[in-house]
């Protein structure tokens, strides 16, 4: 046998022997491998939102497709069966047409907990900031209204197809997050998208494409603004 | 020497004028109403709840006196993340005094005054809902850690009083902590 005809052979084995231990090897390592740090990111960063401190093994669904997520931080079991918190609803609407002002708010956020726990507080962030803190006066049941935040939680609406769909702006994010007399509590988070402002359409052809840049460049569009850059023009 | 005792008795005048402003300030956390004694007083945190009665009145249940008051989640949002504008508000406060009437249950802001005042009118019980208080009470959000939380804003203590016709008082007090203004 020739050094060459040796090598070949050394080489198809070495092959047979790659392919066997990946057939082998059990899936859900190879799955774990591929999640645990998105996975774990997701938890730290969603931590970082909330302002809650995780125990090391929470045990959070790790759905990547689902924007929206439920952790519950502190307890002893990985998640409850049954949640404390229910966040209804999330929703942004545009209560005036052509305007850049959309609000953002819930039908309703129940939070229940058990005698003798009672609830220390509930915030709500959007975009990274706190918009609401509710707190807990010797009680053990909360319930926020949609209309108890008045209009809701004023956003940019942003310019059509900002986040890519059609008819849509802007994407916000939120974290709704509880705290009881223990210090545990729940985390949900996800995102809505508000309507678009619907300002851009009607004024592109009076925009040069230098102010066009700086006008979606900014975030608070307003008509008077505009019909004075179109004046302008 | 006369001016050595001239200025010793401006520096203890002086004196006399910081530690008494100092015990009047003191003073203002623990009112004592005029013609009223403690019967209970509950603490969980910063939220406080007491019952007062007229000096020498028969003191019925306690207990399930102040259990006859609820004030429910005192809140605090800012609309507009723009704005140095937050709103307290409370979601509900109800007060049930049968078979007394009630007369009168007052909310306050303690660096603002009294902010609303409702009356009983021939009525045993009384529903404040937040709706009644339109947006809610309108303060400024303060700049971050300003209350004393650093991921909050300005602190507010507040206090709801409620009276009954036999002269009781239910006290329910607290602080709400506001989002910071961060432009």
């Amino acid at each position: 046998m020739t050094p060459l005809k040796d090598r070949t052979k050394a080489l198809g084995f070495g092959c047979i022997l790659i392919c066997l231990a990946l057939i082998l090897s059990p899936p859900s390592s190879r799955i774990a491998a591929q999640t645990s740090k998105p996975r774990a990111l997701a938890i730290a960063l969603q931590t970082a939102a909330s302002g809650i401190v995780l125990p090391q093994s929470s045990g959070a669904p790790a759905n990547n497709t689902n924007p929206q997520h439920r952790i519950s931080t502190g307890w002893d079991v990985e998640m409850p069966e049954i949640s404390d918190m229910d966040s209804m609803t999330p929703h942004c609407h545009k209560l005036q047409p052509r305007t850049d002002i959309c609000y953002i708010n819930w039908y309703d956020i129940a939070v229940q907990v058990d005698d003798p726990l009672s609830i220390t507080s509930i915030t709500i962030k959007i975009d990274g900031k706190m918009r609401a803190n509710y707190q807990g006066f010797f009680q053990s049941n909360a319930y926020i209204s949609n209309k108890s935040n008045g209009l809701g939680f004023q956003v940019s609406c942003g310019y059509e197809g900002a986040d890519g769909y059609a008819g849509l702006g802007y994407r916000h994010t939120y974290a709704i997050s509880y705290v009881n007399s223990l210090g545990n509590g729940e985390l949900h988070t996800g995102y809505v998208r508000c309507p678009a402002n619907n300002l851009l359409p009607v004024y592109l052809p009076l925009l040069s494409k230098q102010l066009f840049m700086r006008t979606i460049s900014s975030k608070s569009l307003h008509v008077s603004r505009l019909v004075s850059i179109a004046g302008m023009r | 020497m006369r001016k050595i005792f001239f200025s010793l008795l401006a520096a203890g005048l002086l004196l006399a004028g910081i530690f008494g402003a100092i015990q009047s300030a003191h003073g203002q956390d623990v009112v004592q109403p005029e013609g009223r004694e403690l019967v209970l007083r509950e603490v969980d945190g910063e939220n406080v709840r007491e019952l007062w009665a007229p000096v020498g009145a028969a003191v019925p249940d306690a207990v399930e006196v102040l259990s006859n008051f609820t004030t429910n989640t005192p809140y605090c949002y800012q609309p507009d993340p723009a704005k140095d504008e937050c709103f307290i508000n409370w979601y509900s406060i109800y007060a049930d005094s049968a078979p007394d009437n009630i007369r009168t249950i007052t909310t306050t802001l303690t660096s603002k005054g009294i902010m609303a005042s409702y009356k009983g009118f021939f009525q045993t019980s009384m529903y404040i809902s937040y709706n009644m208080a339109g947006q809610g009470y309108r303060v400024e959000c303060g700049a971050l850690g300003s209350g004393g939380v650093p991921t909050l804003g300005k602190s507010y203590a507040w206090n709801i009083k409620v009276e009954d016709a036999t002269g009781y008082w239910i006290s329910h007090s607290g602080t709400i902590y506001c989002p910071a203004y961060t432009p």
